[in-house]
């Protein structure tokens, strides 16, 4: 269980250069006895990395499928039903790696959310074309909609939508019993540090415990993508902080591709790549070369 | 100023726009309204607007007040008098009324015949076609004689009374009285003992001396159905009884006094009559008895057998002596004679032996010169000649013996004596016999004249006797004259006035029953109906506001006074609550009075509906709808404003989760899915909504089932009635001319028809009981014969299969009747025959029954109770097979003893339309209960849709399928329906009971059972709404987006 902070992720697209470099200890062993994998520690802990993790994240570099893994394309959406009419989104295209760390930037009503829930079968577009994990979402059917949000999709809101009447424990083995290869609802919850809080009612957590919650029941399914609209829009900087963490720990270790929604700038820094939203346009896509860790941000 | 105004356009624009943009929820909101206020305002007013068309119809017609009916009758004197001396009457007319019995298109029917004068105030006729009578053979007929029997204006009448000048009378037109408000029109002594109809002719046209009734108004018109107006009536009622005696007396007392001096000259020339009968027949008698003393001396004298005997004793004892001798002395004759006979036998014998010696010897003498002899030489002959002549001369000489030794003087001597014996005996025979015969014929003369004579008196006793048979036949008759005399004497001078107020007429007292059912209907279905509407409308009220929390927070931000954001709510639940009521008061004040009134008037014949505006219950209708919703804005409202604007904006915290008591219990817990799990979690989370949803579907469920109860009650009636308790399918009445022995032999001949399987003799008679102010018609039936009455009638215990048997010491009550009257097994009440008689009867059984008032019991016991022996005035028989009815009563009437047949099956018929009608009110009241669960299940569904928005949308993108989203929500509508269902189920039960005892009319008994199929049809329709429901909260779920529903709207 090393942790090599000399990596910093690839630093440009086609970037081999770690490969080829000798003093970086990513293809030792790791000295880890037990063969469990344990994706996260608590707060404090750091990750680790894996070997099969280094081959998930290698192979598609090595394949060059990186760039098709989201793709937008000339999409636009309309709302018309008012007098004049309004482009939420207008003409956006961009592209998503597998595996990154995506932060969209904007101010309110800039079109973040409504490229999100386009992303995520939550809404429909007016033209252009959305492919997430080959599967061409514009085109889906609300049934077929149905079936990618419940297959490949996590969601993670600003009030983190917990049900209610359903405790912790519960919340997330209701969605373990939607999919096929569910992870084990107790080690997921066990991993995010909520083992003590299993049979607790959303009401009776925290709002980190119950953001913590949240993420669990996102990726219990074990989605390809990990949609996130504000997550820490209803948090204190610490316990942000800490969601924070563990969406990009997820993001790394599980290769999990993460696109998190925010307003604040700051944040921006922990990403791949960043894309900036101004009146439903595209301003900007920054690639990150070198992501701050979490721990180093401050807002 | 201008801003202000600008505000409250754009308020108001808001407040349009609200409503547009959720039309769905404003007119649910609406329909609630309406149902619930029509309902209730339509209920409400019905009775009243009944009450009201017939109250304005009895001022119209100027009903009476008080009926007064004497058999003695009234003059105008009379009428005067009453009306001075009884404060509160203010007009008194005179009147002729006469039950006549006349063949009307071959029926024979009782009519019931009012005299009509154009100066009468009271009682007015309503003319429904043609005109009113003014020429003594002019009539005019109620309605229904005319749907009945087939007749038209310009046909006659024969009224077969000699009681009227002109009996033949022209029909001119249809009218309606106010004094036959019901189709039972009373009844009769005559016939069947039911008035069939009722008709009019000219007052002129009665042949009678006197009015035979009265009616009086009183001053100061009271409403007619106010308790105020009953004990004036009472009060007059009374005071006018009082002065009754008096008045009739007074009038009545020359007619007394003649009365009385009648039989006072009957008395007296009856005693003389007695007293000249009687000594005639005193003097007859003492001749008789003479006559007989001297019969009596004259057979003293005649004479016996021994004392002819005695007195002719001495002459026969001679005869005897006589007799005697003569018998000796032919003894001695004989005897001499025989011997005298004995010797000339003898004699001549010897006589004759030597005859044919001589003979012989002649003969041998004679032979000398034969043959034979010569050739013999004549020696043997010689000798032979010799032989013979010598035995000749011996008999010769023997016979000179003998006559020498016969002496014929003893025999002279004998015979001598023997003639004077004879002639002896011959005159003392003589002697006696004539005597003898002197005497017989003496004493027979005597006899046979005395013979005679008594034969003779004899005679003239009977004569005698027959005389004073016919004489006391007379005296009798006489005294029986004399009797009735006295009797009408007595009844003239006790002469009663029979005093009837409104509530004694049938149709009156029935019709204000009749419609206290309808107010009595009126105070609970209303209530329920919109207590379910009153809750819906909280909810959804509450909903509304819960929504626009953040609104309302904003507006509150913005500066806005809590009582303009109040306002909104306020005229939003105002305009959905004016709009809703004026619909529901609308249609309900025009529908339900209809629909009650065109049921009732299947039994009362009524004017036309008079419809009134019911100001109090549509405003207390409108008030309460008002008041409940706008009350529920306001408070909701109140508790939302309360908070702070910030709080309000922001998300409202969702309802913790919370452990529910079934979790406790692992074993099953831990069995159930998560979406069990969920539904069952939820469910007991918002309690409020799970009660209102069951008690609004057991509501509308219970309301059903118990409508569907109620119809099943009066549709079961005929049925019940015409299968399980009468078993007969014809009632024959005789003629009142019948006699006892035709009676008999016209049973032989019905029964003797093919298509009749038994019959059974009865007398049945209308009685009247009563108890405080209500009388009801009994038939009082009298089985002539027990065994073959259980093939007509089953005389049963309810609900059981006990029956039960008629017994010489009380009577079999109807059901209806006793409870009506209060009376179980055991108890004595009392009955009134037509003649005014009361009996009190013991109540033994009290029998299953279903239609109408019956009181069964046994001719003994009518005999001991009443003193007279039955008469079987009705023939009752049970039929098998087809048969055309009109050829079969032709059949049946053959010899023209009945006056009327009743054909079950038409009286069945006749039901079945009654029971048609109210069929339709069940209809109306099980549909608005339909749509008021369907309204409630869609209100409820939505609701706990819109307060779960956020979490349908969660687990919309969570990837929840359409159909696991649907089941998520919609499992526990399923299960709120299906407890409602339950609790409907059961409350339907006591609901049931409630509206059967509060519909029931007297005359019928609803069964209080509920079918099963009222139960399915009542899951059914409820399930069919419940789907219904559920494809419309579908269509709502599907569109619940994702998006809008997770954020806070930027």
């Amino acid at each position: 269980m090393n942790f090599n902070s000399n990596y910093n992720g690839p630093q440009k697209e086609n970037d081999f250069s770690m490969l080829n470099d000798k003093n970086n200890n990513l293809f030792d062993e790791p000295k880890n006895d037990n063969n469990i994998e344990t994706l996260f520690l608590s707060d404090e802990s750091t990750p680790a990395m894996t070997n099969n993790i280094i081959q998930e994240s290698v192979l598609p570099l090595l394949n060059n499928k990186l760039d098709n893994f989201i793709i937008f394309k000339n999409v636009s959406k309309i709302y018309s039903d008012e007098s004049t009419p309004v482009y939420a989104l207008d003409n956006v295209s961009f592209e998503i790696s597998q595996g990154e760390l995506v932060v969209m930037l904007g101010p309110s009503g800039a079109g973040k959310s409504t490229a999100l829930n386009a992303l995520g079968g939550m809404d429909t577009v007016s033209s252009g074309t959305i492919i997430v994990d080959g599967v061409e979402v514009s085109k889906c059917s609300l049934n077929e909609l149905t079936e990618f949000r419940r297959n490949k999709i996590g969601f993670i809101f600003q009030f983190y939508n917990l049900i209610q009447n359903l405790t912790t424990i519960e919340n997330v083995k209701l969605v373990a019993e939607l999919c096929k290869n569910p992870l084990n609802s107790e080690e997921i919850l066990k991993k995010v540090g909520l083992d003590n809080r299993l049979n607790n009612f959303p009401s009776q957590l925290s709002g980190g415990e119950q953001q913590r919650a949240s993420v669990a029941r996102a990726l219990v399914k074990n989605p390809k993508v990990l949609l996130c609209d504000e997550p820490t829009g209803a948090l204190d900087y610490k316990t942000g902080k800490q969601i924070l963490q563990l969406l990009y720990d997820t993001c790394r270790n599980n290769h999990i591709t993460v696109i998190i929604i925010t307003h604040n700038t700051l944040i921006a820094p922990i990403a791949d790549k960043v894309i900036s939203f101004k009146s439903g346009k595209i301003t900007s896509v920054k690639i990150n070369p070198k992501p701050t860790p979490v721990g180093e941000i401050e807002w | 100023m201008v801003k202000e105004k600008k505000i409250t356009k754009t308020f108001f624009k808001e407040i349009i726009a609200t409503i547009k943009k959720n039309i769905k929820k404003f007119v649910s909101l609406v329909c609630i309204i309406f149902l619930g206020v029509g309902f209730f305002a339509g209920m409400k007013s019905s009775s009243p607007d009944m009450r009201d068309t017939v109250s304005d119809y009895f001022s119209r017609t100027n009903f009476m007040d008080i009926k007064i009916v004497s058999s003695n009758g009234f003059n105008d004197k009379i009428l005067n008098s009453l009306k001075e001396e009884v404060d509160e009457i203010d007009t008194i007319e005179g009147g002729y009324e006469l039950d006549v019995a006349t063949t009307l298109k071959n029926t024979e029917l009782a009519i019931a015949v009012y005299g009509y004068d154009e100066n009468n105030v009271i009682n007015k006729l309503e003319v429904i076609d043609g005109r009113l009578p003014y020429k003594d053979n002019e009539c005019v007929v109620e309605e229904s004689l005319f749907h009945d029997i087939g007749y038209d204006i310009g046909d006659v009448i024969n009224l077969n009374n000699s009681n009227f000048k002109e009996e033949r009378v022209t029909i001119v037109g249809i009218i309606r009285s106010p004094l036959y408000l019901s189709t039972d029109k009373g009844t009769t002594s005559l016939l069947s003992g039911r008035i069939d109809y009722y008709m009019y002719v000219v007052a002129n046209n009665f042949n009678l001396e006197a009015y035979d009734v009265a009616y009086v108004k009183f001053k100061n018109n009271d409403n007619t159905f106010s308790s105020s107006y009953q004990t004036k009536a009472y009060n007059t009622k009374n005071a006018i009884k009082n002065k009754s005696k008096e008045l009739s007396s007074e009038y009545l007392s020359d007619k007394i006094n003649e009365a009385q001096k009648e039989i006072d000259d009957m008395e007296a020339e009856y005693n003389s009559q007695y007293n000249e009968a009687q000594s005639q027949l005193d003097s007859a008698e003492s001749q008789i008895s003479n006559a007989e003393e001297q019969l009596n001396t004259g057979y003293n004298q005649v004479k016996t057998e021994e004392q002819i005997e005695a007195y002719l004793s001495d002459l026969k004892s001679a005869l005897d002596v006589a007799k005697t001798q003569l018998d000796l002395a032919k003894k001695a004759l004989d005897s001499a004679n025989s011997e005298y006979s004995q010797a000339n036998d003898e004699i001549s014998t010897k006589k004759k032996e030597l005859q044919s010696i001589i003979d012989t010897y002649t003969k041998l003498y004679n032979d000398k010169n034969c043959d034979s002899v010569l050739s013999s030489g004549r020696i043997l002959w010689r000798l032979t000649c010799t032989l013979y002549k010598n035995t000749i001369d011996s008999y010769q000489t023997q016979l000179d013996a003998l006559s020498v030794s016969v002496d014929s003087s003893a025999l002279t001597q004998a015979q001598k004596v023997y003639n004077l014996a004879y002639s002896n005996y011959t005159t003392i025979l003589a002697q006696y016999q004539t005597a003898s015969t002197t005497i017989r014929n003496e004493n027979a003369k005597l006899k046979s004249t005395l013979d005679e004579q008594k034969a003779l008196l004899d005679e003239k006793k009977e004569e005698l006797e027959a005389e004073k048979t016919r004489v006391t036949g007379e005296l009798q008759t006489f005294r029986n004259k004399i009797d009735d005399a006295k009797d009408q004497l007595n009844l003239l001078k006790n002469s009663d006035w029979y005093i009837y107020t409104r509530s004694d007429n049938s149709g009156y007292s029935q019709y204000y029953d009749d419609v206290n059912r309808i107010s009595n209907l009126a105070k609970i279905f209303p209530i329920i109906f919109f207590l379910v509407a009153v809750l819906m409308t909280l909810t959804t009220i509450s909903r509304m506001i819960e929504e626009d929390r953040t609104q309302i927070g904003t507006l509150k931000a913005l500066g806005f006074k809590n009582g303009q954001i109040l306002s909104k709510y306020i005229i939003y639940t105002t305009t959905a609550s004016i709009i809703g009521s004026i619909i529901g008061i609308t249609i309900g004040l025009i529908l339900f009075p209809i629909i009650f009134y065109k049921i009732y008037s299947m039994m009362y014949m009524l004017p036309e509906l008079k419809l009134s505006f019911n100001l109090f219950y549509s405003m207390a209708g409108l008030l309460i709808a008002l008041t409940s919703t706008v009350l529920t804005a306001v408070l909701a409202c109140k508790s939302t404003l309360k908070e702070a604007p910030a709080k309000l904006m922001k998300r409202k915290v969702a309802k913790p989760g919370k452990k529910m008591l079934l979790e406790y219990i692992p074993f099953i817990w831990n069995r159930f899915s998560f979406n069990r799990k969920i539904t069952f979690r939820n469910l007991f989370r918002y309690k409020k909504r799970l009660i209102m949803t069951v008690v609004g579907v057991a509501g509308c469920v219970s309301l059903i089932i118990a409508s569907f109860s109620l119809r099943d009650a009066v549709s079961n009636i005929v049925p019940d009635q015409y299968s399980n308790i009468f078993s007969m399918d014809v009632q024959l009445f005789y003629k009142d001319s019948v006699d006892r022995n035709t009676i008999l032999t016209e049973q032989e001949y019905v029964s003797s028809l093919p298509e009749v399987k038994n019959s059974s003799l009865a007398h049945i008679e209308n009685v009247t009981m009563s108890l405080s102010t209500k009388t009801y018609t009994v038939y009082l039936v009298v089985p002539h014969d027990n065994d073959s009455f259980t093939n007509m009638v089953k005389l049963k215990k309810s609900a059981s299969d006990e029956e039960y048997n008629l017994s010489d010491d009380g009577v079999i009550l109807s059901q209806k009747l006793a409870k009506l009257l209060n009376l179980s097994e055991g108890d004595k009440f009392s009955f009134i025959d037509n003649n005014g008689d009361e009996y009190v009867v013991r109540v033994n059984n009290i029998t299953e029954n279903y239609v109408e008032h019956y009181m069964y019991m046994t001719p003994e016991y009518y005999y001991n109770l009443t003193g007279t022996n039955v008469r079987n005035n009705t023939l009752l028989i049970d039929t098998d097979g087809d048969y055309d009815e009109s050829e079969f009563s032709r059949k049946l009437n053959k010899n023209n003893n009945f006056s009327s047949m009743i054909f079950l099956s038409i009286a069945q018929e006749t039901y079945n339309e009654i029971m048609q009608n109210l069929n339709v009110v069940i209809i109306v009241i099980i549909i608005s209960a339909g749509l008021l669960a369907f309204v409630v299940l869609y209100n409820l569904a939505s609701i706990n849709i819109s307060e779960r928005k956020s979490e349908i949308a969660t687990i919309k993108v969570l990837g929840f399928r359409k159909k696991e989203v649907d089941i998520y929500i919609k499992h526990e509508m399923k299960i709120l329906t299906l407890m409602g269902l339950i609790f409907g189920i059961i409350l339907s039960k006591f609901l049931a009971k409630i509206i059967i005892n509060t519909c029931e009319v007297d005359s019928l008994m609803f069964k209080n059972t509920i079918e099963w199929t009222s139960y399915v049809v009542a899951i059914v329709i409820t399930l069919l709404f419940a789907t219904v429901v559920d494809l419309l909260i579908g269509k709502d779920l599907d569109n619940i987006k994702m998006m809008d529903n997770l954020k806070v709207k930027e």
